[in-house]
């Protein structure tokens, strides 16, 4: 267990030993992590690592077979989403999930508000994303690119503190991905936590400070990027299993 | 305990007719997720079938099956073409083609009702009684229950025996992944549909005989039954239809046997269709479950 | 959301009209234009209003114009069970093809309330919405469910309730019972216009509502919603319940207008069908498209239904092929559709959210 970057920050999402086990499949086994305010960790690995399995157990989706997920200090392990975006975490899908039958509009007015918690981040999250103009149209008329970026409007309409992506990147074009990195980095400005899953070292470049590579579910690195992209068993299973 | 073992054997007889019934919704279910509430109507039209040919033509009802076969394919395959194409595109599949199928389901029965009326009707006895271990069953319940061991056979010779009963099951297992092969979904799914009508109308007349005769509101109870039968064996997997059917057909065999319990048999695939799905969705033999 | 205090967003509102109005904070239900020359903040009174209060006026003279209480009063009962209907279906996406269930529960727990405990009619009424509410309860393991199993189990469900109710000697269900003039029929129909109203009440305040946009949001993605902060379970759970209650209400004025109880009879599944068939060929998520789809439809019912059932059953067999295939929406949706078509055409080529990439060529 790595310590967190900087001593003196504040520690927003605590992962302690999560497993999750479907039937006889280990998905994820004994991931601990750390997400920092102000601070962004990339989580890397192969296709079918666990890292969305992980992403789900602690976004409540899954409840985790083991181990504690803690949310600024409070034990928040299996509990459930909707109670978890008023907490303060929140997330965006690989695929996207836009509430199609609604209009961009009131996929944001939907959203709960956190209460008692003045919003890390509070500007308007359509003009933040640049999907203001789209406000009256129907979610699911966006391209899937957009819906993304509704994704991660909604999720920052909850203020949340903690924002987990899940490939926000995958088939966006690269001017796109540029927009996208911007948005984060300054999300990672206002104060939130991210804990970034991507593919694209690139992108992964512009936006995290330290990335923690996975495969067949276990830690396998931790540190730097560069250090990830230069050690031996990261490049092995790259090399070996990447698609 | 003769009873008993009567019930024991008629229970088996009608459970290998009950996944007869069940075959042919499985099969539409488990490719497309078409929910074909018009099943047991497509049924009880085969019954009526058998009917006209016993008493208007004064032959063996039991010709209604390889008549009814041809008929039914082109049925299922204008049925098909009408509907599915735009099913698949709606939001919700499943409760759109649960409303279109409930909808050809009234359309059914209203126009058996037209035809044949109201009341039941009853097929001629094909035979005398049966002896099966010492007892004796009614001709028409055990020739029923024979021919459907063949046309369960025949299914599952289909679905492991023939390249496109291979692509059904790549389906059945994973669509995406079945397109991703190279896996004529539409022709999979086309036959699929066309013989899932075939099994219908094919059981129709042994319904009649079965059930000791036909009305043309029989058909919403028969597709309760069905469904119950195939979720019981996981959706998509024919043995665990045969399974199911066993025991639906048991469990109401030995309801009748119970003094208590013989106005209650009715209920029975009720009770067990809320059962099974509330304590286990994805049947018996369900591998995968479903997003409940 | 300065108000969103007043009521926890996956709560019931409160089903009066007057509470629906502090509801609008989704800014949805304003459209940006003029209804009939009116500005939108009065268009918005319009659409809860009229709705809510001209239809059980316009009905209450309808006997002037054909007097038959009887056909008006059950008119009006498959008006408020469209409505459940619509509430449960047109927000959740569940179709109970069982809700008949809860009309005889209602009727049942009505008529027992009359010849048991000698009860007024009024108490008689709540205990038929009680009763329908516990069944809810019961039931309600069966909301894990989704889709076709939802749909068939509820059906189920409803059949094992007749059979229980029917079948055995301390319920009644073998003899049935006559029930004393509760009250009298100008009466019945007038209390069942009021039941009606409270049905139209409701749909118009879930449909303003934060609780509506949080149903619609769990129709579309309950994945979305839930990280949306909403409370699935709880949600929908208090559309069954909602729903639930409408439909022992409508059961028990039922009951109390026919003057006796034999449980074939408000446990038939036609019921459930012809509910779901209003409201279908009205148009689920309006207010009045299940009103209509009831009018239309019942008295096409009355005109040939009742002699020649079958022939109904084919007229409306086709109708739910057409319009499911060609018309979702339901008539409701000729008007409504037609607006929002001409709103997405006219906002169409607007986005360039992703830093100038053209719309529709976003991703490759």
């Amino acid at each position: 267990m790595s310590p967190p970057p900087d001593v003196g920050a504040e520690r927003l999402l605590e992962v302690r030993d999560v497993t999750r086990v479907f039937a006889s499949l280990i998905a994820v086994a004994n991931v601990s992590l750390d997400v920092v305010a102000g601070s962004a960790t990339g989580l890397v690995g192969p296709n079918g690592s666990g890292k969305t399995t992980l992403i789900n157990v602690i976004s409540g989706v899954y409840r985790p077979s083991g181990g504690t997920v803690r949310l600024r200090g409070r034990d928040v392990t299996g509990t459930a989403s909707h109670r978890l975006c008023r907490l303060g975490l929140n997330r965006t899908f690989q695929i996207p999930h836009p509430l199609g039958d609604l209009t961009v509009a009131d996929n944001i007015a939907v959203v709960r508000p956190r209460r008692g918690a003045t919003p890390r981040f509070d500007a308007d999250p359509l003009e933040f994303v640049g999907l203001a103009a789209a406000a009256p149209v129907l979610a699911s008329r966006l391209t899937s690119g957009e819906q993304k970026l509704l994704d991660l409007a909604r999720a920052l309409a909850s203020g949340p503190d903690v924002l987990l992506v899940d490939e926000l990147g995958a088939g966006l074009s690269a001017r796109e991905l540029e927009h996208v990195a911007s948005l984060l980095v300054r999300l990672k400005d206002a104060g939130l936590g991210l804990l970034v899953v991507e593919h694209l070292m690139d992108f992964l470049e512009q936006i995290v400070d330290d990335v923690l590579v996975m495969d067949a579910g276990a830690e396998i690195f931790r540190g730097t990027l560069r250090g990830a992209v230069s050690d031996p068993r990261v490049i092995d299973v790259y090399l070996g299993g990447a698609p | 305990m003769q009873l008993f073992e009567y019930a024991i054997v008629n229970g088996v007889l009608f459970g290998l007719f009950y996944g007869f019934i069940g075959i042919g919704l499985n099969l539409l279910f488990g490719v497309m997720r078409l929910v074909n509430l018009a099943h047991g109507d497509l049924v009880v039209f085969g019954g009526y079938l058998g009917y006209s040919l016993a008493v208007d033509a004064h032959i063996n009802s039991l010709w209604a099956i390889p008549l009814s076969i041809p008929a039914a394919l082109v049925f299922g395959f204008l049925v098909y073409h009408a509907t599915v194409p735009r099913l698949r595109r709606a939001v919700d599949t499943e409760t759109a083609s649960l409303i279109v199928f409930f909808g050809i389901s009234q359309v059914l029965e209203a126009l058996m009702t037209m035809i044949y009326g109201a009341n039941q009707v009853t097929l001629p006895s094909p035979g005398g009684p049966v002896s099966l271990f010492g007892q004796d069953y009614p001709a028409s319940v055990v020739i029923s229950a024979a021919l459907s061991v063949p046309a369960l056979a025949l299914l599952y010779l289909y679905l492991y025996r023939t390249r496109i009963g291979l692509a059904t099951r790549a389906v059945m297992a994973d669509e995406d992944e079945a397109v991703a092969s190279g896996v004529r979904v539409r022709r999979v799914a086309v036959w699929a549909f066309m013989i899932g009508v075939a099994f219908a109308t094919t059981a129709g007349t042994l319904t009649a005989f079965m059930l000791g005769g036909i009305n043309p509101t029989t058909g919403s109870g028969l597709t309760i039954t069905a469904f119950t039968v195939i979720i019981i064996g996981s959706l998509g997997n024919p043995l665990g239809t045969v399974v199911g059917g066993l025991l639906v057909g048991l469990a109401s065999s030995l309801s009748l046997t119970q003094a208590y319990a013989t106005e209650w048999t009715a209920v029975v695939p009720y009770v067990l269709l809320l059962v099974v799905v509330l304590v286990r969705p994805s049947g018996l033999f369900g591998a995968t479950v479903r997003r409940a | 959301m300065p108000e969103d205090d007043a009521t926890p967003a996956d709560a019931p509102p409160p089903p009066t009209p007057h509470d629906a109005a502090g509801a609008d904070r989704t800014g949805r239900a304003a459209p940006s234009g003029r209804i009939w020359g009116l500005r939108a903040r009065e268009g918005r009174w319009v659409r809860r209003v009229v709705p809510v209060v001209a239809t059980p006026v316009l009905l209450f003279f309808a006997p002037h114009v054909y007097n038959n209480l009887a056909f008006l009063t059950t008119m009006v009962v498959y008006v408020v069970l469209a409505e459940g209907v619509n509430l449960l279906y047109g927000f959740t996406g569940y179709l109970p093809f069982g809700y008949v269930g809860f009309f005889g529960a209602g009727a049942y727990g009505a008529s027992l309330a009359v010849v048991d405990w000698h009860v007024t009619g009024l108490v008689a009424l709540v205990i038929g919405g009680l009763t329908a509410a516990i069944i809810g309860l019961v039931v309600s393991p069966l909301l894990r469910l989704s889709g076709a199993y939802f749909a068939l189990a509820t059906l189920a469900a409803s059949q094992v309730l007749y059979y229980v109710v029917a079948n055995e000697p301390w319920t009644y269900g073998e003899s049935g019972m006559s029930l004393p003039e509760v009250f009298g029929a100008t009466e019945t129909y007038v209390i069942a216009l009021v039941i009606m109203a409270l049905a139209l009440a409701v749909t118009v305040a879930v449909r303003d509502s934060r609780f509506g946009l949080s149903l619609r949001a769990i129709r579309s993605d309950p994945v979305s919603a839930a990280m949306a902060g909403i409370d699935v379970v709880r949600a929908r759970t208090a559309a069954w319940f909602i729903s639930a209650a409408l439909a022992g209400l409508a059961g028990a004025i039922w009951a109390i207008m026919t003057a006796a109880f034999y449980a074939e009879n408000p446990f038939d599944l036609t019921i459930s069908v012809y509910a779901i068939v209003f409201a279908l060929f009205g148009g689920v998520r309006t207010v009045l498209g299940p009103v209509i789809g009831t009018v239309v439809l019942y008295s096409l019912y009355q005109y040939i239904g009742i002699s020649n059932p079958q022939y109904f059953e084919l007229v409306y067999g086709l109708l739910i092929v057409g319009l499911a295939l060609f018309l979702p929406g339901g008539l409701g949706s000729l008007v409504t559709g037609s607006a929002a078509r001409w709103r997405r055409r006219r906002t169409r080529p607007v986005t360039g959210a992703l830093d100038g990439a053209a719309p529709g060529g976003g991703t490759p």
